[in-house]
């Protein structure tokens, strides 16, 4: 899963100058021993109001039960740099490692 | 990587990342804008502890 593959590839975006925010609409416990089981050095946020999920079209509506698979890279200017409409779990760290090393040339 | 024939987003490149406040797994508030001055990954997922 694309957890994982952040997780694992780690190192990489930090030399890229790149934090990885993780969001789903589980409550605070549950991302804390999702964070102790798999080991993440990265913070996953709590959004159960969806509010975020909503604004990000993670999302249609204030009671969509989960998340959809989708992710953004955003610069340090806070401004969108890469959307992914549907993200494949198993290749997604790296796509998006590839294109911050494209992103900087 | 934009679109193809996937459902598209609200937001594409260029566009201001709305800032927002959520509660971290540690329960400290973490607010988008704590990140001006690097990249940030924004990764949804479904649920915690799902294989995929």
């Amino acid at each position: 899963m694309e957890g994982r593959g952040f997780r694992d590839l780690a190192g990489e975006f930090e030399k890229a100058n790149t934090q990885i925010l993780g969001i789903s609409f589980d409550p605070v416990k549950t991302n804390e021993a999702f964070v102790r089981k798999e080991g993440f050095p990265f913070p996953l946020l709590s959004d159960e109001r969806r509010e975020v999920g909503l604004a990000y079209g993670a999302c249609d509506s204030a009671s969509a039960r989960s998340a959809r698979r989708i992710s953004y890279v955003i610069g340090a200017d806070g401004r969108v740099k890469a959307a992914y409409p549907a993200v494949s779990p198993g290749s997604h760290a790296r796509e998006v490692l590839a294109f911050l090393a494209e992103s900087r040339a | 990587m934009f679109g193809r024939d996937k459902p598209s987003l609200p937001l594409g490149p260029g566009d201001e990342a709305p800032d927002f406040a959520l509660s971290d797994h540690t329960g400290a508030v973490r607010r988008l804008s704590d990140s001006r001055g690097e990249n940030v990954v924004l990764w949804f997922y479904p649920k915690a502890r799902t294989p995929g």
